[in-house]
């Protein structure tokens, strides 16, 4: 076995060592098409296409959610055809009560000579039905409907500051606006269950960090400007692989990420976590943590291994705390360096 | 069943998922699952790989009103699959300096790869005929380690040997079968 082919196999093993690495980049350098190297990629492809684990029940269980997400959007439009609706009723009747102003004075005249000249009985006067709202049969079915108002859905859910905070940004994934920003994640009606809520964020597969669910959601102009008195806190549901749950932002101007990490993390329901804001840590050593001021332009969420249990969260609220202690991060809370 | 039939499977079923017969998607998954595992096998990590299958599909579901009758679903999903690898082959490359050049020079023949199912499945064929000729203990090692997925640790176990002398002869037995494919590419 000669070294060019000892050091690739070792790489396609992923078995190199630091100074193998370097060893074997000086040997592509030096040959920028080895041959050999495509022969051996050509036979490691075919060989690992031979594998023969199935993936239809895992691509099932997320192709359910995607079906489930895709009835979701589609009964959204409906719901936002339907509002368009409303106003253009709304313009209407604006319209009828100018006319009516203008109106009224000729229609007074006229009464008051009806009233001098004619006695005959008047044919009753027929009011138009009331309006009902139209029915949409994919919403009854799925039992979503448009809410009053678009802050009004999330109910219970929706965090109540005390006299001593202030809700800074606040996402509960049930309405467009909650929904737009995100950058990976879906928002789905299909989870498990939790009082006050029907709309949660699913992590998905991501190119950041291919072997854990991810949800990330993204303002370029900036969700929120960081101060050392903020909290986050969101709702998460993980399964049995969950060890931990990652929790990541990052400042718009230096587009550097500060992350920490939630150990002891309940599995198998619901579970509120908070954790303050000046607790995250820089990832890269060459960056300098947080400061007041800063826009903060994502938040990133990660947790469960990406092809085994899901990663739901939902209701995710920064809250200033204006006055008093800070509370403490929930669960055994540990910085992540 | 001829190539013409297969497709036109595929795009009846590929219709009546589009119809709403969510289900039926398994059918697809399930007949494709092993060319979109050849597509995303060059990157290194084994649970990337799957992950990377998985992802394929489920873009694919997302895309199915992409798909054209015409069209082989295979290639189509190796196509979304290729994508896949390229952007996770770019991220890594800027994230991990000393494999750029690897990755460099995969892209460059993710690039240039077949998009010829015909052509997988003879080099497939070529391949399972080298496998073959392989020693009886080279055999059972490259099937527990591609066919099984056992880690490294387990085929050790099951075959009692050294994990260094496995590994060893994991190495020889594909240097075997790529000159074995290189002997008999010649000969056509």
């Amino acid at each position: 076995m000669n070294r060019p082919d000892e050091l690739f196999l070792k790489a396609l093993d992923d078995q190199l060592g630091p100074d193998e690495q370097e060893e074997m980049a000086a040997l592509l350098r030096a040959d920028p098409a080895p041959g050999a190297f495509t022969d051996l990629l050509q036979v490691e492809m075919l060989l690992r296409s031979d594998r023969q684990a199935t993936v239809v029940e895992p691509v099932m269980a997320k192709i359910r959610v995607c079906a489930e997400a895709q009835t979701v959007r589609g009964v959204m439009q409906h719901v936002r055809r339907r509002q368009i609706v409303v106003k253009q009723r709304r313009g209407r009747r604006r319209l009828a009560g100018i006319l009516a102003l203008f109106l009224a004075p000729l229609a007074f005249a006229g009464y008051l000579a009806w009233h001098r000249d004619v006695a005959a009985p008047r044919p009753p006067v027929v009011l138009p039905p009331a309006p009902q709202a139209r029915s949409i049969p994919a919403l009854d079915r799925l039992n979503v409907g448009p809410s009053p108002s678009p802050l009004a859905v999330s109910g219970p859910s929706l965090p109540t500051p005390a006299a001593r905070e202030r809700v800074v940004v606040f996402f509960d994934f049930e309405t467009e606006a909650s929904t737009r920003p995100i950058l990976s994640g879906v928002a789905v009606q299909g989870g498990p269950e939790r009082p006050g809520s029907r709309f949660s964020l699913i992590g998905e597969l991501s190119h950041w960090a291919p072997q854990l669910n991810l949800v990330a959601v993204e303002k370029r102009a900036g969700l929120f400007v960081f101060n050392r008195n903020q909290v986050m806190r969101f709702w998460y549901y993980v399964d049995n692989d969950a060890d931990f749950v990652i929790v990541q932002i990052k400042g718009r101007d230096s587009d550097k990420n500060h992350s920490t990490t939630l150990k002891d993390v309940r599995r198998g329901g619901w579970t509120q976590a908070s954790v303050r804001l000046s607790d995250l840590q820089p990832v890269l050593d060459d960056t300098k943590r947080l400061e007041d001021g800063e826009m903060v332009s994502d938040f990133t969420i990660l947790g469960g291994q990406m092809g085994a249990g899901p990663l739901y969260i939902d209701d995710v609220a920064v809250v200033e705390i204006l006055k008093g202690p800070m509370p403490p991060s929930t669960g055994t809370f540990l910085p992540t360096r | 069943m001829d190539q013409g039939s297969e497709s036109r499977l595929d795009a009846d079923v590929a219709d009546a998922v589009a119809a709403g017969d969510t289900e039926l998607f398994a059918v697809l998954v399930q007949r494709h699952q092993r060319a979109v595992r050849g597509a995303v096998s060059w990157l290194l990590d084994p649970v990337a790989i799957e992950n990377f299958v998985q992802q394929t599909f489920v873009n694919a579901f997302e895309k199915l009103d992409q798909f054209r009758r015409e069209d082989d679903f295979a290639l189509w999903a190796r196509g979304i699959a290729r994508n896949l690898v390229r952007q996770e082959m770019r991220r890594r490359s800027r994230e991990i300096h000393h494999l750029s050049l690897y990755q460099t020079y995969v892209l460059q023949r993710l690039d240039g790869q077949s998009d010829d199912d015909a052509e997988f499945e003879s080099q497939r064929a070529t391949l399972t005929a080298c496998r073959k000729e392989l020693i009886p203990a080279a055999g059972q090692a490259v099937e527990l380690r591609y066919t099984q997925g056992f880690d490294m640790e387990t085929i050790a176990r099951t075959m009692g040997r050294s994990v260094p002398a496995t590994r060893q002869l994991l190495h020889r037995a594909r240097l075997l079968l790529r000159d074995c494919m290189q002997r008999k590419a010649a000969l056509t």
